[in-house]
């Protein structure tokens, strides 16, 4: 999952592989704007066929927190 | 080569908002006005007779209130019932003040308690808010939350009731109620420069002007999709307003990460987005393109269109089929304000047979200044001006670039309480936007240049530095910091950053711990107000003679 999520942020946004740990902010750390939040999940929801809550998506800081959340939603 | 002459589509006039809804109920009654969902997800429908019926109910039970020339503000999210307060409000004699939901708390009640507001209607997701904070509201009389079925007490009430009591009263008083069209109607807040917001106060007459003489330069149709925020001119005036005298069907999407799918199940013809949006559909639009391998395929599906489009025959929509039916299949416009649009971005969609338009507004001119039409597509203008405004460039240089003045029927009556910050931007009727431009030839304006210091992220949210770098001056080492942005490849603002200068001889800051405690102070604004990114000095800012830091 982290692995897939990472590809995604970097093929949508253009974000540096680099830059991506699981512990990165998405906004702090990584820059991602909310606008651009909202592109990574359409994304997701597409990918894995899912329905992202717009409040649990807000209280999300990390990119581990971002698969924890996309993970619970698949089982 | 003479002067372009663009189109003037012909408008039906009116005078008041009241007029405006009763002409659309009388003449388009059954027609759909709003398609919304409810909590199961099933589609609801609503025609222009059965929303008018809904603001006379609620307006009756307003008065019942004594709410009828009330200050009135909405701290809820995009729904049909924020546009059935909306409307049910601009009809009494009173004020709407919408509240912008993302704010901080105490920003929300600080506005509430500046605005003078009697009533607070909310929804669930700001009841803890309301609750919080009723106390340092003391004005307020009622708090009617739109999500409850029951009464609370005599101060918080259901809007469930409420509408169903004023299904029984009488509507008369309601109906009767009038306002001046000079005088204030809406209250609407923007970002100041000390961070303390500005209430500009729009007219009635601001309003009906704005939709009569915007839709005089600017076509809209038969359906479409509204997703940015409500509280913004932006939607609340060009969007809501104009859909109704218009007799749009506008279906109403919840959030923003459901426009692709909302773009397929009510397939409107036209949206309003701002530019960060806009590169997310065409970004989607790109990816599926590479994904598929169709990247040759479009690029000569684009020659061959331009081609036939020079002989008069347009097959966009033909060829294109397959990207049409991702938006729906009858997306012909989108509309992108708050920001510059990327050329490049406005050609693709262009080729494909959508037009993206773009235009210029600002909240203190009802929104609406220019706009482009498809008749008239050009992205290096912001198109033409309202029938109802003059402008005028003060102090242009010698490239005739200078600060860009507006005039007219949709300059607002000033800043809310605060006549001194008004006679700064106002004078002889001529509004100073702050933005600076030269006007074409053609009388298009072209905009080269922002306020001064303003930043503008492409979402379109507009920043106010010193605001921030007041905040980041509270932490007790940081000796000087300007905030600036960061741009992406594409040369848009997207985010912030702060350039610190520390006297600390023993060096024992790094930029990890000093962007965590600047994200630390910065916890309560609205995230887009968030600094991403720190960038530490060796030396202190060059200064001007005044001793003001040089940006």
């Amino acid at each position: 999952m982290y692995e897939r999520i990472k590809e995604m942020l970097v093929e949508e946004l253009g974000i540096d592989a680099n830059d991506i740990t699981p512990e990165a902010k998405l906004k702090g750390n990584l820059g991602i704007s909310s606008v651009e939040f909202v592109d990574i999940a359409m994304t997701i929801e597409e990918e894995y066929n899912i329905e992202l809550d717009e409040d649990k998506l807000r209280k999300i800081k990390t990119v581990q927190e971002l698969c924890d959340y996309v993970e619970s939603l698949r089982k | 080569m003479g002067k372009r002459q663009r189109t003037v589509y012909k408008v039906k006039h009116f005078s008041t908002i009241r007029e405006m809804l009763d002409m659309a109920a009388a003449e388009n009654g059954n027609d759909i006005a709003y398609i919304y969902r409810d909590k199961n997800g099933d589609d609801v429908s609503v025609s222009f007779k059965e929303f008018r019926d809904v603001t006379e109910n609620l307006g009756a039970a307003l008065c019942d209130l004594g709410l009828g020339k009330s200050h009135i503000a909405n701290v809820s999210e995009n729904s049909y019932k924020w546009i059935c307060v909306y409307l049910t409000v601009l009809k009494t004699a009173g004020v709407y003040v919408p509240i912008d939901k993302e704010l901080p708390m105490q920003d929300k009640t600080h506005l509430i308690v500046d605005s003078d507001s009697e009533a607070v209607f909310f929804s669930a997701k700001y009841e803890d808010w309301m609750r919080e904070n009723m106390d340092k509201m003391p004005k307020v009389k009622y708090f009617i939350g739109l999500d409850m079925d029951e009464d609370e007490s005599e101060r918080v009430i259901s809007f469930k009731k409420l509408l169903e009591k004023g299904k029984t009263l009488d509507k008369k008083e309601y109906d009767s109620l009038k306002s001046d069209p000079n005088e204030l109607k809406m209250l609407v807040y923007t970002s100041g420069t000390t961070g303390m917001s500005k209430g500009v106060m729009l007219s009635e007459h601001n309003l009906c002007s704005s939709v009569y003489y915007g839709l005089q330069v600017s076509q809209i149709w038969e359906r479409g999709l509204s997703v940015l925020p409500y509280n913004h001119t932006y939607e609340a005036v060009c969007d809501i307003l104009v859909s109704i005298h218009y007799r749009t069907t506008l279906c109403i999407c919840a959030s923003l990460k459901d426009v692709a799918k909302d773009l397929k199940h009510y397939k409107p013809v036209y949206i309003y987005v701002v530019p960060a949006f806009a590169e997310v559909l065409y970004s989607k639009v790109m990816s599926t393109i590479k994904k598929q391998g169709k990247e040759g395929t479009v690029k000569f599906g684009i020659k061959l269109t331009r081609a036939l489009r020079k002989l008069g025959i347009d097959k966009r929509k033909k060829i294109f089929a397959q990207i049409h039916e991702n938006f729906g299949g009858n997306l012909r416009k989108i509309v992108c304000g708050g920001a510059p649009i990327r050329p490049e971005i406005g050609q693709f969609f262009d080729d494909i047979g959508i037009a993206l338009i773009g235009g210029y507004g600002i909240t203190e001119c009802s929104p609406l200044v220019s706009v482009n039409d498809e008749s008239f597509l050009s992205y290096d203008t912001v198109g033409f001006r309202l029938p109802c405004l003059e402008w005028k460039i003060d102090k242009p240089n010698d490239e005739g670039i200078g600060e860009i003045c507006v005039k007219g029927d949709v300059v607002m009556l000033g800043y809310y309480n605060n006549p001194e910050q008004t006679a700064q931007v106002l004078k002889d009727g001529w509004f100073s936007t702050g933005d600076y431009g030269y006007i074409t030839k053609d009388d298009q304006l072209v905009i080269t240049g922002r306020k001064k210091n303003l930043i503008v992220l492409n979402n379109g949210k507009n920043i106010y530095p010193e605001e921030i770098e007041k905040r980041i001056g509270n932490i007790e080492y940081i000796t000087e910091v300007v905030v600036r942005s960061l741009k992406n490849s594409r040369g848009e603002e997207y985010s912030l950053m702060a350039e610190i200068y520390i006297e600390d001889e023993e060096n024992t800051y790094d930029e990890d711990n000093v962007l965590n405690d600047i994200q630390a102070q910065l916890a309560d604004l609205p995230d887009y107000k968030n600094v991403t990114k720190v960038v530490m000095r060796k030396e202190p800012f060059e200064k001007t003679t005044t001793r003001k830091i040089k940006r």
